[in-house]
């Protein structure tokens, strides 16, 4: 027989990660250019908005006012955080069926939404520059530059991608709840954060602290709560890593 | 048509097509017979039964091995395999027919009368 | 266990709540073979291949494959490929991403191979793969599977809404690349007889337990149908193990195993006509005698 060997398969870590990271990329639609269009709909919804408001109530300082506080921007995380679901659902199933192993699954999904964050990051931050040099698109308006994400770059920097890290890993935690455990573990998981959150409140109303921590909340927005969603963010990280670990793509 | 429809191992039945084609002059002696891997493919046999066929003949002295080149048919494989199939045929029928007449109850010990 | 020994399973269980779906399984896999992996629907032969991939984790029992517990370990999945009739895909994929993403992951990936194999299932690239008809998808299945040339592959019903041409051609194609690149594969199928001469070895599964694990040769020969007048099978069967009758009038129709060459001229002399049992008759016994034997 003219048997040919197989070549021993012997890949390293980081190339298994990357090979998951590609697989995002692999169609560059979802993860590279829908978030960009979604920016382009909110900005262009936005200042469709402003125009007419601003033809319908020329000077008005209130309406001026009430552009500093575009929610607009949200949806772009919102966006991210449904991608992170996505890719534990669908992308999961295709890199087991491909041979990787969920550890480096979820690695390589990691790197993905790490460097989706500082890829949005910058270019809000770009968008943002270009809102200030143009007085808010010659409106006044505040798409990119909002209040709730302080004044500054100094702080709008870390505010964002803050923001962005707490979506996505959000988003891997939920994804891979439904994963391992359906659209009933996610009910039940949603039921639990939603109690921790409760408890919390009670606990702060119990000591009669809801004066203090509106305070501190104030004292600290929007840059030192930006740091502390670092600590939910790492939990959601990690407790999405280890309930992928048991999860199995089921029919 | 595919011949592979006996309820006998495959790999005696590819041996025993080749040994027919032999015999009927498709593969001359001292030619180079198709490899397992066309065997196998012709047949659509898994490729390793194609081989415990060929093995087979090799053993028996019908083909043989030229290395790195292929099988070939062995000077005297016809007669060899006539040979053979004739003691076959006699083991198989002619004896028990032959039997038969004189003692039939070895020749069908547990049928029914 | 041999140095050919690439899959070794030991008591293997998987259970889900009550059901037993991989039942105290104990089997080896050897290199360089086809396997054939036969059952009925939800037999567990797709549960089985969660196992040995790694993808699903055992209730109980030792697996090993390549020397090493599947799941979570790269070096081990890194030489497997499992193609499942269920397999999904991103939503935003097309035919064309799977085929590019696929070599990412299998070192023995083989382009030109896989191109002239989307040109054998006329397949269309640029569709999205929401958008497939079930055949084209098994095709995307099959493709990966052969050009990916991994040292042990699973196929799990691999050809659904492919139509007979089109099987046959993977099953040519299969056999033609295995020549050239030997590896272990397991095709795991109800469409026996469609497979029945590709298979070098069987392994049966029934209600979660492997019931037959033997050479399709040694299988081939070991089951025959004698079908003659009633008491003349009767007779010759004896005390034999039945594993069907069947019958109508006078005349019945045995299936028995471990005929020799003299019984069975014996049987031929005595007016008693022999059938040979194919490999899917041969299952179809087989599960039904396991099941009298639960009931």
């Amino acid at each position: 027989m003219t048997a040919v060997a197989l070549a021993p398969v012997r890949r390293r870590g980081a190339s298994r990660i990357r090979s998951v990271a590609r697989l995002y990329f692999t169609n560059p639609m979802t993860i590279a250019v829908t978030p960009f269009i979604v920016l382009a709909t909110i900005f262009l919804l936005n200042i469709a908005v402003w125009g007419i408001i601003v033809v319908a109530a020329p000077g008005d300082p209130d309406a001026a006012d009430g552009f500093s506080y575009s929610g607009a921007s949200a949806w772009i995380f919102f966006y991210m955080a449904v991608v992170a679901i996505q890719a534990m659902n669908n992308t999961f199933r295709l890199a087991l069926g491909f041979g990787a192993t969920r550890r480096d699954f979820y690695l390589g999904s990691t790197l993905v939404f790490l460097l989706m964050s500082v890829i949005f990051t910058a270019a809000i931050t770009i968008l943002g520059l270009l809102e200030n040099a143009t007085n808010g698109w010659g409106l006044g308006g505040h798409i990119f530059t909002p209040v709730y994400f302080g004044s500054g770059w100094a702080v709008r920097i870390p505010v964002i991608l803050c923001l962005f890290l707490f979506f996505t890993f959000t988003g891997s935690a939920f994804g891979a709840v439904f994963v391992r455990w359906g659209r009933n573990g996610l009910l039940i998981f949603g039921g639990i954060l939603l109690t921790i959150v409760v408890l919390i409140g009670l606990v702060i109303a119990l000591l009669d602290a809801g004066a203090q921590f509106g305070a501190w909340l104030g004292a600290n927005a929007p840059f030192g709560l930006a740091l502390w969603s670092l600590v939910p963010s790492a939990v959601f990280w990690i407790a999405g890593f280890l309930i992928l670990r048991g999860a199995t793509p089921k029919n | 048509m595919n011949p592979i429809t006996e309820a006998r191992a495959i790999f005696l039945q590819i041996a025993e097509q080749i040994e027919n084609d032999i015999l009927s002059g498709a593969h001359p002696e001292e030619t180079q017979v198709p490899s397992t891997n066309e065997f196998a493919a012709f047949h659509r046999i898994n490729p390793a039964t194609a081989a415990k066929g060929v093995n087979l003949l090799v053993d028996r002295g019908i083909l043989y091995k030229k290395r790195g080149i292929g099988m070939f048919v062995a000077e005297g494989a016809r007669a060899r395999i006539m040979a053979t199939r004739r003691e076959d045929f006699r083991e198989q029928y002619v004896l028990p027919c032959w039997r038969k007449p004189t003692s039939s109850a070895s020749a069908r010990p547990r049928s029914p009368t | 266990m041999t140095d050919d020994t690439i899959v070794q399973a030991a008591g293997l269980t998987r259970r889900f709540g009550d059901v037993l779906a991989v039942d105290d399984a104990s089997f080896e896999l050897q290199a360089d073979r086809i396997y054939g992996l036969l059952g009925r629907n939800g037999a567990g032969k797709t549960t089985l291949m969660h196992l040995l991939t790694g993808q699903d984790f055992p209730s109980a029992g030792a697996l090993e494959v390549f020397g090493h517990a599947p799941a979570e370990n790269a070096h081990v999945l890194q030489q497997l490929c499992f193609i499942k009739e269920s397999q999904r895909y991103p939503d935003d994929f097309r035919v064309k991403h799977v085929l590019r993403s696929a070599p990412w992951f299998f070192e023995n990936w083989d382009a030109d191979f896989a191109e002239q194999l989307v040109d054998d299932f006329q397949l269309p690239l640029n569709r999205r793969i929401k958008k497939v008809s079930r055949g084209q998808l098994s095709a995307v299945g099959v493709i990966v599977g052969l050009a990916s040339r991994a040292p042990l592959t699973f196929f799990d019903e691999p050809y659904l809404g492919l139509d007979a041409v089109a099987r046959q051609t993977f099953y040519d194609r299969l056999l033609a690349d295995y020549a050239e690149h030997p590896r272990t594969v397991v095709l795991s199928t109800h469409l026996i007889d469609e497979v029945a001469d590709l298979l070098e070895h069987v392994l049966v599964i029934d209600r979660g337990r492997i019931i037959l694990d033997e050479g399709a040769d040694e299988l081939r020969e070991s089951a025959t149908t004698l079908v003659g007048a009633r008491a003349t099978v009767d007779a010759f069967v004896g005390a034999r193990d039945v594993l069907h009758r069947d019958g109508i009038g006078g005349l019945t129709s045995v299936t028995v195993t471990g005929l020799t060459a003299p019984e069975r001229r014996e049987a031929t002399a005595s007016g008693i006509e022999l059938a040979p049992v194919s490999l899917q008759q041969l299952v179809v016994h087989l599960t039904r005698s396991s099941e009298k034997e639960f009931a």
